[in-house]
């Protein structure tokens, strides 16, 4: 016999309750130590097996099965209650179908305007989230959009939040007018009583302001009625500045 | 292991039953309950849980009732009932978070043991094992049922059925030795 074998027949008399053959086993198993260990483990489950003993169950269950089933079979038909996947030897030939209700009863009428309600509900959600969706693409509200501002263009708004653009004109406006005024009156030094030609300072800066105030605007054309007589003076000094120096190639900067 | 034999008394008491004899449905439940609620236990290794898959068993049997083969044995048809309800409710139990403290194991035993610690040492080990390995070792060494009658309520191949109860024998040996629980003298090896 070889291990093998000696297993098998372990293996049967625990299946089948096959008698052993003590000559056997005990031969082999006197020259085979792994056969005898597990022999040996063998005998222990066996011995557990042995004392082993049912467990009594300590509730009284017939009754209150038996009134659960004769109260359920009240409710629900023999026939309705046969589709339990765990139960065996079940007529499988029958599909489940959800049970129509009749359509005159009062339950299958309230289910039906139940039903009818729910829909009109989501479906009135659905066209105002719609409509509401629809708004928000169409009139897009400025800024809303805007791409994220990056440095340069941060730099700029604030420079122009600082500094708004009629200043910034005013500012030019009077660095031009002086650098004319300065201008002029070197030239009117050299002419001498030409002065009179020139506008005065205060009516000047009464222009610009004039200018940097919209509501004044309408009202007042500073260039055509404040600086004309400069204009006119400065064309006649630099006319006469020319025709005194021939050498002159290009006016002064 | 026993052949079940299908019974007049079995079919008499389940044409009783059928038509709502609450004596006969009584009578029913009590002839069975003991063996249902044993393997139940066995099974989920608590009491409480094994009650109520009982009561389970036994209403799903007696609602269908009337698909039973009267050319076949009752008992096997009930334990397929209750093996697929303990199967349920261990899926349903490893779904559901267990409240209580940790699962320790408990400490080796020193010594000889007594019949009672060797038996609730056997029930601790099978709770160790795979589902499929503890039905199959508890309905062919608890309730004596054949490899094919095990078979049949497990709806597996009979080859299938004696390798889960090798492997089942094979690891609850060897978890027994490892709580300590070895032979305590060389037995005479034909007493298996």
């Amino acid at each position: 016999m070889n291990c093998h074998e000696f297993e098998e027949l372990l293996q049967q008399h625990l299946n089948d309750g096959k008698p052993l053959s003590s000559f056997e086993l005990v031969e082999h198993s006197s020259q085979c130590a792994v056969c005898q260990r597990q022999t040996e483990q063998l005998q222990t489950l066996v011995d557990a097996i042995a004392a082993w003993q049912a467990e009594p169950l300590e509730v009284h269950l017939a009754d209150r099965v038996v009134n659960l089933h004769l109260r359920s079979q009240s409710v629900a038909p023999q026939a309705v209650a046969g589709a339990d996947d765990d139960t065996p030897h079940l007529d499988r030939g029958v599909a489940f179908t959800r049970p129509v209700l009749p359509a005159g009863s009062g339950q299958g009428q309230l289910q039906r305007a139940a039903r009818r309600s729910r829909r009109a509900l989501v479906a009135g959600l659905a066209s105002l989230g719609a409509l509401v969706a629809l708004t928000a693409f169409v009139s897009k509200p400025p800024g809303r959009f805007e791409h994220p501002d990056t440095s340069s263009r941060q730099a700029a708004r604030a420079r122009s939040a600082a500094e708004p653009p009629h200043v910034e004109v005013q500012t030019i406006v009077r660095h031009a007018g002086a650098a004319y005024w300065a201008l002029a009156r070197d030239t009117v030094g050299e002419l001498g009583d030409a002065t009179m030609l020139l506008p005065r300072t205060d009516q000047y800066h009464a222009t610009v302001e004039a200018r940097a105030t919209p509501t004044a605007w309408p009202l007042i054309n500073p260039f055509e009625q404040g600086l004309k007589p400069l204009r006119d003076g400065m064309g006649r000094a630099f006319d006469f500045l020319w025709s005194s120096e021939p050498d002159h190639a290009s006016p002064p900067s | 292991m026993l052949e079940i034999p299908v019974t007049d008394n079995e079919r008499q008491l389940v044409s009783h039953c059928l038509a709502d004899d609450p004596v006969a449905l009584q009578a029913f439940v009590e002839q069975f309950q003991g063996m249902v609620f044993s393997l139940c236990f066995r099974m989920l290794g608590h009491r409480q849980d094994a009650e109520d898959v009982t009561q389970i068993v036994f209403l799903r049997a007696l609602r269908n009732l009337h698909t039973w083969d009267s050319s076949r044995p009752l008992k096997p048809w009930l334990f397929t009932i209750a093996a697929n309800r303990c199967r349920t409710h261990l899926v349903n139990r490893t779904r559901q978070p267990r409240i209580g403290l940790a699962n320790e194991p408990p400490a080796p035993i020193d010594g000889a043991p007594g019949n009672l610690a060797l038996a609730e040492e056997l029930q601790l080990a099978l709770m160790q094992l795979p589902e499929q390995y503890r039905l199959c070792f508890v309905l062919h060494h608890q309730q004596e049922l054949n490899l094919q009658t095990i078979s049949e309520i497990l709806d597996c191949p009979l080859g299938t059925i004696k390798t889960w109860l090798y492997r089942a024998r094979r690891e609850l040996a060897d978890i027994l030795e490892r709580r300590g629980l070895a032979p305590q003298v060389n037995h005479e090896l034909p007493r298996i």
